[in-house]
């Protein structure tokens, strides 16, 4: 395939911990994967298995405690501040909240032409330019939207800007933190689409997070599940559903709910609740809630196995499709 | 596909045109007041040192139309310049506490962790001091020039105006569209202050006002003690102050510097009113 | 379980709520917002209806003023409300307070803030059990441990002393359900009991709704934006847009006839686990519409893609599919008829 298959993205068993007070949440707790330039890698789980504080540890909002981080090549933890803020501009991220991604008190062109003025970029002219045709290409007309504020936009129409901002200085990593999660169904399907559009237009690399597995597995080539700071299972999208190896991602594919009344409702595999991540089970940590527990599961934390290529398990008893 | 036009029309600021005819009264006061002090010198007041024998204690008339106190003195006039030692104090006091605590509480808020933690515990401390009377010790041993009163006084509204602005900027410095500004590579200080200050200012200006009522009054009392202005300067203070021996005698040199100042502050706390009001309004719930 | 029966009309026969005409507005400083107009629809005992609908829709608003739950300054309320026989929107505060909580009850989408943090879950159970079963504390409490148990709460006993923060979100919402259900409510209202829960909660709080609904004989309304959800636990869908009820039918009936455009669409833009990785997602095209403007014609005209100039001028009754008296839609251009 050429020289193009570098990976953009190298996560080597990053830790992210929390402290508060006395207790010590172990956030993320050994995560290590990789993006190739241009996939979209999907990573995927419920609330609090770090799917989102990876996020933040990729693009240094919350830097990892240990571990290492390369992006193009780079250790960014080794980098000095200026450097640093320099090697952020090629990683960009999305998040969840559209209303809190924007500055209330500035107009829409101000938020999107931030970067510019910043880092200095072209003439005056040139600036407002460029502004205007990414507006455009994230279907906001400069015209009538160009100067107004935040709040007289919709949800979508807010994540659009923080899209369009997002994408000015033109970075080639992307990380979208639950971007469509508080968005209504329709105006969902019109986000995705855009993303899509604008992946191949800009040759953007993406990481999605969502806890939604369908919406993952629509915009993702591959996937990594995640549960309690781990990662359970890494595999091609499709894979991945026609044969889930691990038994959490087993679970979630049950638990999905199809909007059709002849699809049977499916057995609940899984048992209670998500344990404390301050107090996480010994060894697999997803032992006390899976239906195949045994001894060893107890005794041994499971490593991330290749069991097909491609197609990697954390589980000392994976399913067999 | 382009989008359609926002949602939200410009009806929003149709409804906040109306800021209320009392609210501009209030402006209008308050500016009347400002200017008359400050041109005082070049508008044809009395000399409000100029001692008029002939009317000692006179009441409103042509000549002195607000009357004379104990001492021939034109009540006009003299509050007219005392208004100086109020507006100064006020607003000089409140402008160092806004710079100082202000910028101490946005840092604070945007740092969070052990910057916050050291600098909140020192101004908590400061907090803790009963203001007045460390004000009065201050200026009882260090002197009371307006100068030296309009610092004490300064730095006694530091710990107070920095806890409001820390909490203010801490509810917008935990939002994503500040974290957006990091990962685009915006500095500290461009974050302060394109991002959070303009968010936080509404906060800020409304309870600087109330802020400026507050030290005016404070003024007022350290009068009471002696420990203003000395006299022949006037101040509403003062006069109010010098009033009490003659209150028989002359009402009027109660009944009118009180009403100054009764006027003064009613205005300064409308005004912070309708604009923490019509401010808070702008931020839009979707 | 010792039960009170608490004196009541009952009709005669299976129905237990009835919508007439209902329309709510509220005064905002934008002007006049319609969050419902015109709703009208009946219920049976021991039924689900599903309400369908995106932010906007109305759906919440329904569900609120159905149960009578809104402020009465800025709001007016017409049509009728009728649960079992008794018009609701003219019912005395007294009278509704009576009703609250042993006839018709209401969970909410946030677990915490429908919860009293401050105050036991065991507690709060049994506020409601004492209030309109005049029961003892003592059986009362006995009487919260046994709920707590039915809604699957482990070590029941231990839990009922716990506060609400101690415990996880599928937990806060069983105690919810539980207190919801402790009077044995003939109508149970859930508004989008499982968003914001992890998927594979969400699964076992719809399994105990349904597990209650059935032994107890309850009737429920299921509302949410999640057609997967409503489209395996009901037994009637009502689709609303715009403060509209725009389809109504049984469920499969619904699934394997739309006619309603926007319901047709709304099923094409979510995403499907068994679509392959990149699938172009069919969109709504516009947004979701603004309220505080009564339009002329339908309400989804701007958005339709058969929209006819009769869309736009005038609004769509609803009317029956052929002779399916269950199936009601409003359109004009209906899908499945011939061009």
């Amino acid at each position: 395939m050429g020289p193009k298959m570098e990976n953009l993205l190298e996560v080597k068993a990053i830790e992210v911990n929390f402290t508060k007070g006395r207790e010590t949440l172990q956030a993320v707790a050994g995560v290590s994967f990789h993006v190739v330039e241009g996939e979209t890698l999907g990573l995927v789980g419920e609330s609090g298995c770090g799917k989102s504080t990876t996020g933040r540890a990729i693009v240094q909002v919350n830097p990892a405690s240990s571990g290492s981080v390369l992006f193009q090549g780079q250790d960014l933890a080794k980098l000095s501040r200026s450097e640093l803020r320099k090697a952020r501009l090629g990683m960009q991220m999305i998040f969840q909240d559209p209303i809190s991604s924007l500055n209330p008190r500035r107009r829409v062109r101000d938020i999107v032409r931030e970067p510019l003025d910043i880092w200095e970029i072209g003439t005056e002219h040139e600036r407002q330019t460029k502004v205007d045709q990414m507006l455009r290409d994230v279907g906001i007309d400069p015209e009538t939207s160009g100067d107004r504020y935040p709040r007289e936009f919709s949800g979508g129409q807010c994540q659009r800007i923080s899209i369009a901002r997002a994408l000015i200085m033109e970075p080639k990593l992307l990380i979208c933190d639950e971007m469509v999660s508080a968005l209504d169904v329709s105006v969902q399907a019109q986000i995705l689409n855009l993303l899509e559009d604008l992946k191949e237009r800009y040759g953007l690399t993406l990481v999605f997070i969502a806890h939604d597995l369908a919406v993952v597995k629509n915009v993702s080539d591959r996937v990594a599940v995640m549960y309690l700071g781990r990662i359970c299972e890494t595999a091609p999208s499709e894979d991945l559903y026609r044969s889930p190896r691990h038994p959490y991602t087993a679970a979630l594919l049950n638990s999905i709910v199809e909007p059709d009344p002849e699809s049977p409702i499916a057995a609940v595999t899984v048992i209670g609740e998500p344990p404390s991540p301050i107090n996480p089970p010994s060894g697999c940590r997803f032992r006390t809630r899976c239906p195949i527990a045994q001894d060893r599961c107890a005794q041994e934390s499971p490593e991330l196995r290749e069991t097909s290529p491609g197609h990697a398990v954390a589980c000392h008893f994976p399913l067999n499709n | 596909m382009t989008e359609a036009s926002p949602i939200v029309a410009s009806s929003e600021q149709e409804s906040s045109k109306t800021m209320g005819i009392l609210f501009w009264l209030a402006v209008g006061w308050i500016g009347l007041t400002v200017s008359l002090a400050v041109f005082a010198n070049l508008l044809p007041f009395q000399d409000p040192n100029y001692q008029n024998f002939e009317a000692i204690n006179a009441g409103p008339g042509m000549a002195h139309w607000l009357g004379c106190d104990d001492l021939g003195r034109d009540i006009l006039s003299r509050i007219v310049f005392g208004s100086r030692v109020s507006l100064i104090a006020g607003f000089g006091a409140i402008a160092i506490g806004v710079v100082v605590g202000g910028s101490l509480g946005m840092i604070a808020a945007y740092r969070r962790g052990l910057v916050d933690t050291l600098v909140s515990a020192a101004l908590y401390v400061m907090l803790a001091f009963p203001g007045l009377v460390f004000v009065i010790a201050i200026v009882a041993f260090w002197g009371h020039e307006l100068w030296k009163i309009t610092l004490v006084l300064g730095i006694a509204s530091i710990p107070i105006l920095f806890r409001v602005v820390r909490a203010s900027t801490l509810s917008f410095a935990t939002r994503d569209f500040v974290v957006a500004a990091q990962t685009i590579g915006a500095s500290d200080r461009r974050i302060i202050f394109k991002e959070l200050l303009p968010n936080v200012f509404p906060v800020m200006v409304s309870f600087s006002l109330i802020g400026v009522a507050t030290v005016i009054i404070t003024e007022g009392a350290l009068s009471f003690l002696g420990l203003s202005v000395e006299a022949p300067m006037p101040s509403w203070g003062n006069m109010l102050n010098e009033s009490r021996t003659y209150l028989d005698q002359n009402p009027w040199l109660v009944l009118f510097p009180a009403l100054a100042m009764f006027l003064f502050l009613l205005a300064i706390n409308l005004v912070a009113d309708r604009l923490r009001q019509r401010l808070d309004v702008t931020e839009g719930k979707l | 379980m010792a039960e009170r029966e608490l004196q009541f009309p009952s009709p005669a026969r299976g129905e237990l709520l009835r919508v007439e005409d209902l329309n709510t507005a509220f005064e905002t400083p934008r002007g006049l917002v319609h969050a419902v107009n015109n709703v009208s629809f009946s219920l049976e005992r021991s039924k689900t209806l599903g309400i369908v609908g995106e932010s906007g829709s109305g759906k919440t608003v329904l569900s609120r003023s159905i149960m009578g739950l809104l402020p009465s300054a800025g709001v007016s309320n017409s049509g009728k409300v009728l649960f079992e026989g008794k018009d609701l929107l003219s019912a005395s505060p007294s009278e509704m307070r009576d009703i609250w909580g042993a006839r018709m009850s209401l969970i909410f989408q946030d677990p915490m803030t429908a919860l009293n943090p401050c105050t036991r879950i065991g507690k709060q159970i049994a506020e409601s059990l004492r209030l309109h079963l005049k029961l003892s504390a003592k059986e009362a409490n006995l009487h919260s441990i046994e709920l707590l148990r039915q809604v699957g709460i482990p070590s029941p006993g231990e839990r009922a002393e716990a506060y609400p923060t101690q415990l996880s979100g599928g937990m806060r919402q069983r105690v919810v359900i539980a207190i919801a259900i402790a009077c044995a409510p003939r109508l149970l209202l859930a508004d989008e009991p499982t968003t914001g829960l992890d998927v594979t909660v969400q699964a076992q709080i719809l399994d105990l709704l349904d597990e209650l609904r059935s032994e107890r004989e309850m009737a429920m309304i299921l509302i949410s934006h999640d057609l997967g959800v409503v489209a395996t636990r009901t037994d009637e869908i009502a689709v609303m847009y715009a403060g509209r009820i725009v389809e109504k039918a049984p469920t499969k009936r619904l699934f394997a006839n739309m006619r309603m455009p926007y319901t047709e669409a709304l099923l094409q833009s979510t995403p499907k686990i068994e679509n392959p990785s990149h699938t172009r997602l069919q969109t709504i095209p516009g947004n979701p519409p603004d309220l505080s403007k009564i339009s002329e014609g339908c309400s989804f005209a701007p958005r339709c893609a058969y929209v006819t100039e009769q869309c736009r001028t005038q609004t769509p009754p609803l009317r029956q599919n052929g002779t399916d008296s269950t199936h009601h839609f409003a359109c004009w251009n209906p899908l499945g008829t011939e061009a």
